[in-house]
């Protein structure tokens, strides 16, 4: 494989890699927009975009993304002076610079809050309309947020991949050679880290995930009135009554432990 | 291409070397992996007894390995983040063996798991109810007036807070990469250290409660991420590159799967306790103030009067040293030790390095301090 070839092939990897994820967020909004509008009886999608605010937060993801492709360029630039084809090294940093990783290791945030509030898909919706619109309103915002806090990530990677051709480049200018994996992992290692940590501490961040714990504290919430809501119909306990129960518990058993003690200090005396 | 070429150019020769490495590590992990269940992978495995229980909250005592040579047992105090199982991870990395080594008597309290039921516990409860109860139950079975307390983290604030409210129970007070003062940082600190003050002190109060009356507790997932958050490109890297590093050496495989359990056991940290961990002590930083209230009591830090020796690790990301030192201003003991480690948060009780000094240390320091 010629000098070129390899930072070629990543970069092409990039831009189809970067393709997919922006197409696949697409589609997923108007797949979720085109049931809901089966389901419900009446349009959802001035409610399913919220406002166009979840088309414009994905619109912009798409382009943060496409835009961060113009790195390529860079990329291609640069050049490795290994003159083998090192396919296991280039899958590898295929596979640390795919945007993909990236964005599930460190949306890591992201993926735990939607795995721990997905809740209960709708079926029935015949009585509670109000309740499942504000649950997919919940939804919709927590989606938006996570959206932009993946855009946030994304600027950082794209800075930081913008750093490291950088780096190649010089390298290559000066006639100096990575000859080994380990050397090319480990730079890559501590400009990606170092701007992800950058990132994380910026006000935009810490603001997107402020939102975003807001957000999906929200749709937990809205999921919980909808469960009670079938709870109380069907005769069971709802959350409600069983936190109210809870709490009474642990205020007498609170009063157990303190008469206990008493009790213990009155017998020594 | 011929093999002169191949052995004289140094960058080919390196890449194929290194290439046929990874070849071979990953050939011998496949394997590996392939043959260890999860009963193989075991943490915590030093015999104990249990010998009080209160609620989920459950006291052991550890089998002691060789004669007592200090007068008052040692109670290790675990944070709610996490298990207690890191101070005996594996045998070769287990403070508690170490410490018993020593002649050291051993406790240690296991928290349990918390569920939504335990959602109304306050940090009055764990410390007042559960820390005290454990303290008293081990000054009844042992015989003796005070008990030594080893605070770890979190762990390390109760244990404090108990000693000011409980001064008459505690011999002597070991604290741990303890956060004491929630507020303090230093100008050199490093870019990745100190994310947890700066996610905790942008939450609004009502986030945090919003947080709790979702969830009931703040769930061990959500802690879980935040650390991993800490080191990004690590946690990236860790099931991939680092362990093709590690896969071929079936002691690093182990060792690598051993840390992978202790951290994939995250309990919930319940609300109650979660919001004022989060509220009173991240945002409003009253144990220093001196207006951090334990039901109906202020904890005074003045009233903390026993010999204190104050561990914490020069690279712990998640409680940065500055968090931790200068305890003495603030307490009224006579006898105030520090004892720096270069270390991380939990590489202080898992590192090669700390398994030389720190069990050896503490032991020394319990010994000179015990009763006479």
């Amino acid at each position: 494989m010629a000098d070129t070839d390899q930072m070629k092939t990543i970069a092409d990897f990039w831009t189809k890699a970067g393709n997919d994820v922006s197409a696949a967020q697409q589609k997923m909004f108007k797949d979720f927009a085109d049931g809901m509008s089966k389901a419900l009886l009446f349009p959802i999608l001035p409610f399913a975009s919220g406002s166009s605010t979840i088309e414009n937060a994905g619109d912009s993801f798409r382009q943060l993304l496409l835009s961060s492709l113009k790195v390529t360029d860079a990329i291609s630039k640069g050049t490795l002076k290994s003159e083998t084809a090192d396919g296991l090294t280039t899958e590898l940093l295929q596979k640390i610079f795919d945007p993909r990783e990236w964005l599930s290791a460190t949306g890591y945030m992201d993926e735990t809050v939607r795995r721990i509030t997905e809740g209960p898909k709708f079926s029935d919706l015949g009585q509670i309309e109000n309740k499942a619109l504000t649950l997919f309103q919940a939804f919709s915002e927590t989606r938006r947020r996570s959206l932009e806090q993946s855009s946030l990530v994304l600027a950082a990677w794209t800075k930081a991949v913008s750093e490291f051709a950088s780096k190649l480049n010089e390298a290559a200018a000066a006639n100096k050679s990575f000859g080994s994996r380990s050397e090319i992992v480990s730079l890559w290692v501590e400009i990606g880290n170092r701007h992800l940590l950058e990132v994380q501490r910026s006000p935009p961040y810490l603001e997107t995930q402020r939102a975003l714990l807001q957000s999906s504290s929200n749709l937990k919430l809205a999921q919980q009135d909808i469960g009670d809501f079938y709870n109380d119909v069907f005769g069971l306990p709802t959350r409600v009554e069983i936190d109210d129960l809870t709490r009474t518990v642990a205020e007498l058993k609170r009063e157990l432990r303190t008469e206990k003690r008493r009790w213990r200090s009155a017998n020594k005396e | 291409m011929s093999h002169s070429e191949a052995s004289t150019n140094p960058d080919l020769s390196q890449v194929l070397g290194d290439v046929t490495d990874l070849g071979k590590k990953l050939v011998g992990g496949a394997r590996l992996l392939g043959e260890v269940r999860d009963e193989d992978v075991e943490i915590g495995t030093t015999p104990k007894d249990e010998v009080w229980r209160s609620d989920k909250v459950i006291l052991y005592r550890y089998r002691p390995f060789v004669e007592r040579r200090l007068k008052e047992p040692l109670l290790i105090v675990f944070s709610l983040v996490g298990r207690y199982t890191i101070v005996d991870l594996q045998e070769d990395r287990s403070l508690v063996r170490n410490l018993l080594k020593e002649g050291i008597d051993v406790y240690v309290i296991d928290w349990g798991s918390p569920s939504r039921a335990d959602r109304f516990l306050t940090m009055d409860d764990y410390i007042n109810d559960y820390l005290d109860g454990a303290v008293e139950a081990i000054r009844q079975r042992d015989g003796v007036d005070r008990v030594n307390v080893l605070g770890i983290c979190e762990g390390g604030t109760f244990s404090l807070c108990h000693a000011a409210l409980h001064p008459e129970s505690v011999q002597n007070l070991i604290l741990i990469v303890t956060p004491i003062d929630f507020h303090a940082r230093s100008a050199d600190e490093p870019l990745g250290h100190g994310f947890i003050n700066i996610w905790s002190q942008n939450l609004k109060p009502e986030d945090v409660d919003q947080l709790m009356a979702a969830y009931g507790n703040l769930p061990g997932e959500l802690m879980g991420s935040i650390f991993a958050s800490m080191t990004p490109m690590r946690t990236m890297l860790k099931y991939n590159l680092d362990l093709m590093e590690t896969a071929g050496d079936k002691q690093k495989l182990m060792n690598f799967l051993r840390m992978e359990k202790w951290l994939a056991d995250r309990p919930h940290h319940p609300g109650e306790v979660a919001k004022q961990w989060i509220k009173d002590l991240y945002q409003e930083n009253k144990l220093i103030a001196n207006t951090f209230n334990l039901g109906e009591r202020t904890v005074d830090l003045k009233s903390v009067t026993m010999p204190v020796l104050n561990v914490f690790a020069l690279d712990d990301h998640i409680v940065p040293s500055a968090m931790t030192r200068n305890l003495d201003k603030h307490i009224a003991s006579r006898e105030y030790t520090e004892l720096p480690l270069s270390a991380g948060h939990m590489g202080i009780f898992v590192s090669g390095k700390s398994q030389a000094i720190l069990g050896s240390s503490l032991a020394q320091w319990l010994l000179k301090h015990q009763s006479t």
